[in-house]
């Protein structure tokens, strides 16, 4: 009897075992992932905005030669090869096995009409100004040529608006005015969307790369605008991850064994910055002074809970990125002492002024910068408008002082002659000094990264005592995850790959 | 009474025309426009004035206003700056989310206000008529975030019974957005009841149908109740404004997409005929709910149908 039932037992153990490791194959399929995220998209046509919910949605239904790594570095994704013919050309070969959702495979005519559209477009903007000319050198290589060296090409090519959109289905959209069933070459196949609630991605099957392609079943983005509700998704089980995880919401998931909070260094740099054409802040030596009064270790406590790395820049460039340097000259720290000398120095006894802000952040870190400019006699207003205000005032010169992050590329050459060089758009500073192009520039003549990082310090340096902004620290990204959710990566700006999700 | 009712539709037309008229003209005097959304850190003055000039936003006003009306006068809203999609599908995609919240609000509000409020009325003095004091004092003093991230903390998150948002899980989804939403409309159904029905029954004609024997149950519910429901759906009738002005809340707390927060988000994006249709659809809304009140009146009380009548004669 006894064997019977040890048999009986045996058996059953077995038979559970065996479920088990059904269940386990069951889990490879990956399951269906529900990711949340503040704001909805804009639109699946790329040349249509470069907002950063709209590129980490559009991502996974279109490719792109080149997609970035986690400090937003460019690397090769549609491109098998590539080769810089000279200086000024290089030449892209793409897979030649590369299905668009519709089946068709995607050849070098695609990929240069596509990017000529970008390249014509509003959106691409100062990334590309310096290509000149997209052309197709065979069935699966183009060619681009470039006003002058340009190593960051390969960056500038993981920008949203170049994802790759098969010519037939631009040629579709663009006679019906209608983008809303998007055919790419991603991993994802469009499924449906309901604005402002919901876009639902399928697995594409026939992707090209076999071996990378989609862990999970689907991915469906479900917008929540209000932070805790995000939160309260992930830990009720609603949704999986949550990519635009609030702060605020520290401590409440803190030992919650349900949940992992996921974290990375960002490339976010809040920054306090000034309009360099308003009297009060000609005046370098003012500039410096204000740069010495900010307690940054300080506001990044009221800004991100302290969740983040203090840094003393004034040209935007995050630790992490090319050639950066946290204290260039080793010139700033918090000492009000030293900001009154300068203050003397500069004959100002002090001035009234505004700070302007649009986000949650922000205002609490003004709040203190009124405080550390109060100390030197500078009297600031706090003033919060709305975002889509902001770029109209700048223009305009109604923007004193201001408090912002920037999301910055590894590649500085991304955005340093957006930002301090060409007038208007986000050279919010206003700032300009002609001693400072030859240094940018200097950083795009060469294709050896030493090189190119070497110029990169000088430009800080240079930039330290202009001090048009005072970069006060870059904060910690995080995403809410559920504790089983495997393959979540966070790049410096935001979580990603989001393909890699899976149970 | 048919005329009546046409007369009343008819009356809207020139409201909706005003309302268009003001919420333009608010829109294009707010400063920002939504290339900032679009073009995001590619924000630039020139992307920004070609993108203007296709989205048509750099004519004139009058220019602006009357090619908007005129697409309206046809039955179209227009397209949306910011999403490109006709202002038309988002709304007809939204506009049932709001519509059932609002609909269940209003029936947790009279189904749990009306019935509360007449037995506190019937007990004066009572402990029970205190407690709904107290209770009804509180739904009028519960801001409705609050009250929203309280009940999914209790409900969703620790009790695990119902969702915390979204409208997937069919009336499961509604129980607690219709709750928070109609909660403070349900206390002023509750004190109106309450107050209006003490009124009543200390009519003459109260006391004469009590000494003629009538039971107290069908006093109350035949002579006290009808006479004392007035008020109360006056204030019904004026609360349904006041719901789809909550429902923008509400919609945000448990992520519903309705056209409440469909409102706010467009207003942050300076998104001006996607602001004028969600508008348009609440006034016309407002105005229906409005003239189905005025129609109830009649029903109740024969002397405003007879107005009604001799209005048509």
């Amino acid at each position: 009897m006894k064997r019977l039932l040890s048999i009986l037992l045996a058996v059953a153990l077995s038979a559970i075992l065996l479920s088990a490791c059904g269940g386990n194959t069951a889990s490879h399929d990956g399951g269906d992932i529900t990711i949340v995220q503040a704001l909805d998209m804009v639109s699946w046509d790329p040349n249509a905005t470069s907002d950063l919910s709209n590129g980490y949605v559009i991502n996974n239904v279109y490719s792109k030669l080149f997609t970035f790594d986690e400090n937003i570095n460019g690397i090769p994704e549609l491109t098998k090869e590539y080769t810089l013919v000279s200086d000024t050309e290089w030449h892209f070969t793409i897979y030649d096995n590369v299905k668009t959702h519709d089946g068709n495979i995607l050849t070098a005519d695609d990929v240069v009409y596509s990017l000529n559209r970008t390249k014509n477009g509003t959106i691409i903007g100062a990334l590309f100004a310096p290509v000149n000319e997209i052309t197709k050198v065979d069935e699966f290589t183009i060619s681009i040529t470039t006003n002058g060296p340009y190593p960051s090409l390969p960056t500038a090519l993981t920008h949203q608006s170049t994802c790759i959109v098969p010519r037939s289905y631009i040629d579709h959209a663009e006679a019906n005015d209608d983008w809303s069933h998007p055919i790419g070459t991603g991993r994802y196949t469009f499924g449906s969307r309901m604005i402002g609630d919901n876009i639902v991605l399928n697995r594409f099957e026939d992707y090209y790369d076999q071996s990378d392609k989609a862990m999970n079943n689907s991915l469906t983005f479900k917008i929540i605008p209000e932070g805790s509700a995000r939160t309260i998704a992930v830990e009720t089980g609603e949704a999986d991850l949550n990519v635009d995880f609030s702060t605020m919401d520290y401590d409440m998931v803190q030992g919650n064994p349900d949940l992992t909070l996921h974290s990375h260094q960002s490339q976010s740099v809040w920054h306090l910055g000034m309009d360099c054409t308003n009297p009060n802040f000609q005046n370098i030596l003012v500039r410096q002074a204000i740069s010495f009064a900010i307690d940054r270790a300080a506001a990044l406590e009221v800004g991100h809970n302290g969740h983040g790395t203090v840094m003393y820049n004034s040209s935007t460039i995050a630790p992490t990125c090319l050639g950066a340097v946290v204290n260039p000259l080793d010139m700033y720290e918090y000492n009000p002492d030293k900001a009154k000398e300068l203050m003397a120095q500069a004959g100002v006894d002090g001035f009234s002024t505004e700070i302007i802000v649009f986000r949650d952040e922000a205002q609490r870190i003004a709040t203190l910068v009124q405080a550390n400019l109060a100390e030197i006699g500078i009297d600031a207003t706090i003033n919060r408008i709305e975002n889509a205000v902001f770029a109209d005032m700048l223009a305009a010169n109604e923007v004193p002082m201001f408090i912002t992050s920037w999301g910055a590329y590894w590649d500085p050459d991304m955005f340093l002659t957006r930002r301090f060089i060409n007038e208007g758009g986000v050279n919010r500073s206003h700032y300009f000094n002609e001693g400072l192009e030859p240094l940018v520039l200097a950083g795009r003549a060469s294709f050896d990264n030493n090189v190119r990082a070497e110029a990169y310090v000088k430009v800080q340096e240079f930039m330290a005592p202009e001090a048009p902004e005072v970069d006060m620290y870059v904060s910690i990204m995080f995403a809410l995850a559920r504790a089983d959710l495997n393959g979540v990566e966070i790049n410096v700006e935001r979580p990603h790959n989001y393909y890699k999700l899976h149970y | 009474m048919i005329r009546y009712i046409l007369k009343r539709l008819l009356a809207m037309i020139p409201v909706i025309l005003a309302l268009t008229f003001v919420v333009f003209t608010i829109m294009y005097l707010t400063p920002g426009d939504p290339t900032a959304r679009i073009l995001g850190n590619e924000y630039t003055a020139e992307a920004s004035a070609i993108l203007k000039t296709e989205l048509g936003i750099d004519r004139p006003f009058i220019v602006q206003y009357f090619s908007y009306l005129g697409g309206l006068l046809q039955g179209d809203f227009g397209r949306s700056y910011i999403t490109m999609a006709p202002v038309s599908d988002e709304l007809f995609a939204r506009f049932p989310n709001t519509f059932t919240i609002v609909i269940w609000a209003m029936v947790f509000c009279v189904g749990v206000g009306l019935p509360i409020g007449v037995l506190s009325a019937t007990k004066p003095n009572s402990v029970f008529s205190n407690i709904t004091m107290v209770i009804s004092l509180l739904g009028v003093s519960l801001p409705i975030f609050w009250l929203g991230l309280l009940l999914i903390l209790l409900f969703s998150v620790n009790l695990g019974w119902l969702p915390a948002g979204s409208m997937n899980h069919g009336f499961r989804s509604i129980i607690l957005p219709a709750i928070t939403l109609g909660a403070n409309y349900m206390a002023n159904v509750m004190r109106t009841t309450r107050s209006s029905m003490l009124e009543a029954i200390r009519q003459d004609y109260i006391r004469t149908a009590r000494a003629k024997g009538v039971d107290k149950g069908s006093v109350i519910r035949k002579h006290a109740l009808p006479n004392a429901l007035m008020p109360t759906i006056t204030v019904v009738g004026m609360n349904i404004g006041a719901l789809l002005g909550g429902a923008v809340l509400t919609e945000t707390v448990f992520s519903i997409p309705g056209t409440g927060r469909l409102l706010v988000d467009s207003i942050g994006s300076r998104d001006t005929p996607m602001v004028l249709g969600c508008l348009v659809i609440m006034a016309v809304c407002v105005a229906i709910s409005n003239l189905i009140v005025d129609l109830i009146y009649a029903y109740i009380d024969p002397r405003i149908k007879a107005e009604y009548a001799g209005g048509e004669a």
